[in-house]
């Protein structure tokens, strides 16, 4: 699995079908065809500007590495396992496992002075007058965690691999590539308490069957409880989850905010009979959760259709 | 806010969005300029196709046969540039305006605008990317490019000002009137909220907003297949056979959804009636569109990448005076923002059940002064603490005391004389108390000390060689907040930094 894939973990906390889907692997492709879901990918002038932006910044690697993390080094050197010593290398395709998840990515370019190894990645979104789009760095920073936590698995002393990253980006609306350095040490550690969490789903034995397709796999997935809230759109469950939601009529199709008020009240038919009193609350939590919503009620009754509030 | 949450299930149960303002709380043009456009994939400085103009029926469209070729890139530009000149020169006509000067005692008279360029937009995404190529036109030696750049960077600087309507986005318009019941991010997607609001006749919410999101995006980034299945190919003829007909025909289909849904979202908040506040938030865009021409004739355009210190707490400063400006105005104007209040419990709405205008209280002179006493009958307890200022139009009072159904208050200020007790409300009227007096000045005199946010205190970079001289500062913020929860996206405290700030003096001059 790539590292956004594992990065994605951290977007939707707390929900364990997406954490299913992680623990057993399931290929997205034979996902996306099973839900239907709208084809994704990439433009082909996305791919090309990606394509020449790497080329460019990877000749000026060994002037950005020296600039910022004052390492002297040649031009990168390929290798095949994790280097040691002073220098600048790229591993393609390595083979990582981050607990006993495989990490794929297609390249890991590291700087090395000897004692550390600093990850190094070039990304082809602009930095404009030094402000980088701030979504797509912490993305970028959540997949580099994923990156530097898998290294640290593979490396004889974890502690060699640094947190600290080399961000390559273009400058302003050229090519020119701009190195920042970028601690992900944060996400590391948020990572690791996702993937404990990941390690303590008991996956439902019809997950851990291979090639698992179609309605199938979408009937397995369906198995596991699901936590509807607003970092889903970016989840490949996205759609199904979307269409469960709806059709059970749930508060959390509304958003966080709504999902959080309501607490235990789970569906909106609920909260609004709390809210009208149609309902008699059970409880301290729906009581509270009804007051809330009974005001609510009646400050939108009077401001829409004149009625009174005594 | 809880009144958010239960319009957010009404509109769910309902399968339709629900009202959440009764007025139209911003500015409409009558003669708005739309853009809507889309950009090469990860070039915001290679626009692939725009359509705009005022025009519903008659949109100009360009487009470019090689976007990444800068000589036609600039000539299709320039087209738009020049039209942008044209519309911009409607706004030139001033009046004479009385205004105080210096003290306050001085009169003097100004030059103001009788109006304002509006530039519509149908997604924040676009509205950013309006800034981006500001900020790229602005780079170019060509001078009608650099003068259409330096008139977007201002447009695009107003939009992180509250309040202000030169720059509008569609998505904006909506959901600042209406509440969806899908999520939040959702609502950023002008397909999803018009389906939401005005969904087609015997279809549903939800199946409206899957329809909608099968139609090609608003931009400013394409669809990727449709880059490669359609874009593709008609650049290819375009460049080769210098016929660009295809992408013409292909960028009008693919833009003409956007164009059809910013008119339409503009449509449907011309149909509330205009919040009262609206033309005085207008008269601050007219004051500061004055002075970004006085600066534009003058040639003492700039703008700034990033503010620090005196500018930076200006703007700040700016920032929360058009805030507390904004909330105060659009309760006022609209009984269902005011709701909003009402259900947190920071407004109080009853029936004077009993009044007692001749009561007095010692002040601290010694002397004897009118506070009439006021009780009024709620319907849920008002459990904000004794003390609690309240306002009623301008008669401005405290809270003495409350009990489950009943408010005791005391007038302070408003109707504290004989002559004016006629102004209090009368026995039985149904009042709304609101935590909104009369509008607030901040005062904007220096402190002492700058408040740590405005302060330059990042460490200076190391030297860099010219070309990378402007290293971010944002990016390395984690580095050296190392030990504490500092996600780049969570990082608390952090200020949106706009990229071009108009002189803050010459905005608070015509701000309220």
């Amino acid at each position: 699995m790539d590292p956004r894939r594992i990065a994605g973990l951290l977007d939707a906390p707390g929900c364990r079908r997406r954490q299913a889907l992680d623990a057993a692997q399931v290929d997205l492709g034979v996902l996306a065809d099973a839900i239907g879901a709208p084809p994704g990918g990439q433009s082909p002038y996305a791919r090309e500007r990606d394509g020449t932006f790497t080329h460019l910044a990877t000749a000026r690697l060994p002037e950005l590495v020296g600039r910022h993390l004052g390492i002297d080094c040649a031009a990168a050197v390929e290798t095949s396992e994790l280097p040691v010593g002073a220098g600048l290398w790229v591993w393609r395709e390595p083979k990582l496992r981050l607990r006993d998840l495989p990490v794929t990515p297609g390249q890991i370019v590291l700087a090395g002075d000897g004692a550390l190894l600093f990850p190094v990645e070039i990304r082809s979104y602009a930095c404009l007058d030094g402000h980088a789009d701030p979504t797509k760095v912490a993305g970028t920073a959540r997949e580099l965690a994923v990156v530097v936590a898998a290294l640290r698995q593979a490396a004889p002393v974890p502690e060699r691999v640094s947190s600290r990253c080399l961000l390559v980006l273009p400058r302003n609306f050229g090519l020119a590539p701009v190195g920042t350095l970028l601690d992900v040490a944060p996400q590391v550690r948020r990572l690791g308490w996702s993937l404990d969490r990941l390690d303590a789903v008991d996956l439902p034995a019809r997950l851990r069957e291979p090639e698992l397709g179609g309605q199938a796999l979408v009937s397995a997935l369906a198995a596991v409880e699901a936590r509807f809230g607003d970092g889903c759109p970016s989840c490949p469950m996205y759609t199904h989850c979307r269409q469960d939601a709806e059709s059970t009529g749930t508060v959390a199709r509304a958003g966080g905010a709504a999902a959080n008020l309501c607490g235990p009240v789970g569906t909106a038919v609920h909260a609004l009979a709390l809210a009208h009193g149609e309902r008699t609350p059970s409880g301290e939590a729906e009581q509270a959760i009804a007051d809330e919503l009974a005001r609510a009620a009646a400050a939108y009754g009077w401001a829409t259709g004149g009625r009174s509030i005594p | 806010m809880s009144l958010d949450v239960y319009q957010r299930l009404l509109a769910l149960s309902r399968a339709r969005a629900v009202p959440a303002a009764s007025r139209a709380h911003r500015h409409l043009s009558p003669r708005p300029w739309l853009l809507t456009g889309y950009h090469l994939a990860g070039e915001p400085s290679a626009p692939v196709a725009i359509r705009y103009g005022s025009f519903r029926d008659s949109p100009k469209l360009l487009t470019v046969a090689e976007p990444r070729d800068r000589a036609l890139r600039f000539a299709a530009l320039g087209g738009l540039a020049r039209d942008l000149a044209t519309y911009l020169s409607r706004y030139t006509v001033t009046e004479p305006v009385v205004r105080a000067t210096g003290s306050g005692r001085e009169l003097d008279v100004d030059h103001c605008c009788v109006d304002a360029p509006q530039l519509v937009v149908p997604n924040e995404a676009t509205a950013h990317w309006v800034g981006l190529l500001g900020q790229y036109l602005r780079t170019l030696d060509d001078p009608v490019l650099a003068a259409a750049g330096a008139h977007l960077g201002w447009i695009a600087s107003r939009r992180h000002l509250p309040g202000s309507n030169v720059l509008l986005t569609a998505t904006d318009l909506l959901t600042a009137h209406w509440r969806t019941g899908q999520l939040p991010t959702e609502d950023g997607h002008l397909g999803r909220l018009l389906a939401w609001i005005e969904p087609p006749a015997g279809v549903d919410a939800w199946q409206a907003a899957r329809d909608a999101e099968a139609m090609p995006p608003a931009g400013p980034a394409s669809d990727p297949s449709w880059d490669q299945v359609v874009l593709r190919p008609a650049l290819e003829r375009a460049k080769h056979q210098g016929d660009v007909r295809r992408l013409k025909l292909a960028a009008a289909e693919v833009l003409d959804g956007a164009w059809r849904d910013t008119w339409a979202a503009i449509d449907l908040v011309r149909m509330l009636p205009p919040g009262e506040h609206v033309a005085k938030r207008w008269e601050s865009d007219r004051w500061s569109w004055t002075r970004h021409r006085e600066r534009v004739l003058a040639g003492t355009v700039s703008f700034s990448a990033r503010l620090s210190d005196v500018p930076a707490y200006r703007f700040l400063h700016e920032l929360e005076t058009r805030t507390a400006a904004l909330d105060r105005q659009m309760a006022l104007d609209d009984p269902l923002v005011m709701a909003r209040y009402l259900a947190t419990g920071e407004a109080v709405a009853g029936v004077v059940i009993k009044r007692d205008p001749e009561h007095t209280v010692v002040n601290s002179g010694g002397r004897s002064v009118l506070r009439p006493l006021l009780w009024v009958r709620t319907g849920s307890a008002f459990d904000r603490p004794a003390g609690t200022e309240l306002w009623w139009g301008k008669v401005g009072m405290v809270v003495r005391g409350s009990t489950d159904d009943t408010v005791e208050l005391m007038v302070t200020s408003g109707a504290v004389t004989r002559p004016k007790l006629g102004l209090l409300p009368d026995a039985d009227a149904e009042v709304v108390l609101a935590p909104f007096g009369p509008q607030q000045y901040f005062p904007d005199n220096l402190p002492d000390e700058l408040p740590w946010p405005t302060r330059s205190s990042r460490p200076k970079p190391a030297p860099e060689p010219e070309l990378d001289d402007d290293l971010d500062t944002d990016l390395t913020l984690p580095a050296q907040q190392t030990g504490t929860a500092a996600d780049p996206d969570t990082a608390p405290g952090r200020v949106p930094v706009p990229r071009a700030v108009p002189d803050p003096a010459a905005e608070s001059r015509g701000a309220q």
